[in-house]
């Protein structure tokens, strides 16, 4: 069932998101988790057309005119990757006014692909090491081993 | 009652404070040492004197050998040393977070935090700048944290003060040097010691301190310590007569080894222009370079550096993505021959600024 509603805007999910723009890719982190995401060429066109106000259905007439690919292949791939986001707490609905691209905005000579969100969970396998859990919760900051003597 | 989160943290600062002033009060035996933290005095006070060469053997190269003004105050402790019990905290240990940080403790101007694998707690009150660590035991600090001490207040004396800790190493000459950036294990500290090695100026293997202040990213060593995988210490014969004896720490790492390289020429103990990054990697036999992409280089920078320093995500995502936008970023493919790794690096500080 597909989170997302093609007619919708979304804006980042701030405060909770930060991200920064490159050349080619977009790199978010969420500060609850320590989750980092990369979105790299389409990925990160796409999410930048997402901040401009752009909804699915406009990102979509938007690409077909710049690709090959048939109206409806372009619009399930900007669904899984808009429902992705979505899921990952990146996005969220808003109402934003629609700033345009203009032509330049598409390397027309590059097939247009499924846009990837690839996600860099570092943080929270250090979060299962984190040798803070073994203070015990009755006595702060003493260790459990000493509780025992 | 405690009322609001600030007066939280300032109550418990304070109260940390006054014990920690009856300590320095009560106490005949305290050594007294200023350092240079990326040009900021720093005046460390250790309760008692036979301690500090744990704290001070990484960050020798920094002493300043004459008395001088402080910009801060730390006043660093123990619970076996000197006999009294750590102050303790207000709230259960579910209140320190990954890292250490204690949220509750900590406002605009207080910061505190809670390492449970050292057992020493941290503190600041940047207003006043005055800082305390209370450990539970000089003994129990790992070997690991000796090679690196005090992170968490110089982390927070250095982003008061608009800069920040990097997990880099970095190496160059008298007025330039090349970051070395990566995850831990691929590669820095060996790149790093090799180019000390063939004489190139040595800031540090693991953490330094940077500075992006007017768009010109600058490098600062903050710890003269190096660390190298034990199966490594035979292609190093010239670090051995700097070996540390770290045999009463708990916790030491058996796969590492620590060497104090302070007294060692080519040893920089001030800034230096940050010229290039430098990703390593393994792919190919050879040691050549190539550009590097800046987002992948300041997502792994940002990451790699918030595990090892307590702060915020936003933040070193914010000064990665900066940094990597002011400097160019190269992926140095390591070869297996040193000689050729310090060639490509010796490469880039050589060529002229674009």
């Amino acid at each position: 069932m597909p989170k997302y509603d093609p007619q919708s805007q979304y804006r980042i999910n701030a405060p909770n998101i930060v991200g920064e723009k490159f050349d080619e890719e977009v790199v978010l982190v969420n500060l609850d988790s320590g989750i980092y995401y990369s979105l790299r060429e389409n990925a990160a066109q796409i999410w930048q057309l997402l901040t401009l106000g752009y909804s699915l259905a406009q990102m979509t007439d938007l690409i077909q005119k710049h690709s090959s690919e048939a109206p409806n292949s372009i619009a399930i791939m900007l669904g899984n990757f808009v429902d992705q986001l979505i899921e990952q707490d990146l996005l969220v609905p808003a109402k934003l006014p629609l700033i345009e691209v203009d032509e330049s905005f598409f390397n027309a000579a590059k097939p247009f692909t499924a846009p990837t969100l690839e996600i860099f969970a570092d943080m929270q396998d250090i979060l299962l090491l984190d040798p803070v859990h073994d203070v015990d919760e009755q006595g702060w900051p003493i260790h459990t081993k000493n509780l025992n003597n | 009652m405690l009322g609001t989160e600030q007066s939280q943290a300032e109550y418990f600062f304070e109260r940390v404070l006054q014990q920690t002033k009856s300590i320095f009060h009560h106490n005949e035996l305290i050594l007294s040492v200023t350092i240079s933290l990326c040009d900021l005095k720093v005046r460390l006070e250790f309760a008692r004197a036979n301690f500090a060469a744990q704290f001070l053997n990484a960050i020798a190269h920094l002493v300043i050998p004459h008395e001088v003004e402080p910009d801060y105050l730390v006043q660093i402790w123990s619970e076996t040393e000197v006999g009294l019990q750590m102050p303790k905290i207000l709230g259960s240990y579910a209140d320190i977070q990954l890292r250490g940080d204690i949220p509750n403790l900590s406002n605009g101007e207080i910061k505190t935090a809670y390492f449970s694998h050292s057992r020493t707690l941290n503190c600041i009150n940047l207003k006043t700048r005055v800082a305390i660590v209370c450990a539970k035991s000089f003994e129990e600090i790992p070997a690991f944290e000796v090679a690196c001490p005090l992170r968490a207040i110089f982390s927070w004396i250095l982003q008061a003060n608009n800069m920040t800790f990097i997990h880099a190493a970095a190496v160059g000459n008298k007025q330039e040097a090349i970051l070395i950036g990566g995850d831990s294990g691929v590669g820095k500290s060996t790149t790093a010691i090799s180019c000390l090695q063939l004489g190139m100026d040595y800031l540090g293997d693991d953490i330094c301190a940077i500075s992006l202040k007017n768009n010109t990213p600058h490098v600062f060593s903050v710890y003269s310590s190096a660390k190298i995988m034990s199966q490594a210490q035979n292609q190093f014969t010239f670090l051995r007569p700097y070996q540390a004896d770290l045999r009463t720490h708990v916790g030491t790492p058996l796969e590492k080894q620590v060497y104090f390289l302070a007294k060692m020429g080519h040893i920089a103990n001030t800034k230096r222009l940050i010229k290039a990054i430098v990703m390593p990697s393994f792919k190919k036999p050879e040691s050549s370079m190539q550009p590097f992409p800046k987002g992948e280089a300041a997502r792994i920078l940002s990451i790699s550096t918030s595990t090892l320093i307590p702060g915020s995500n936003a933040v070193y995502l914010a000064l990665a993505a900066q940094l990597t936008r002011l400097t160019p970023v190269f992926e140095l493919n390591l070869a297996h021959d040193f000689d050729k790794n310090y060639a490509s690096i010796q490469g880039l500080l050589n060529a002229a600024t674009a």
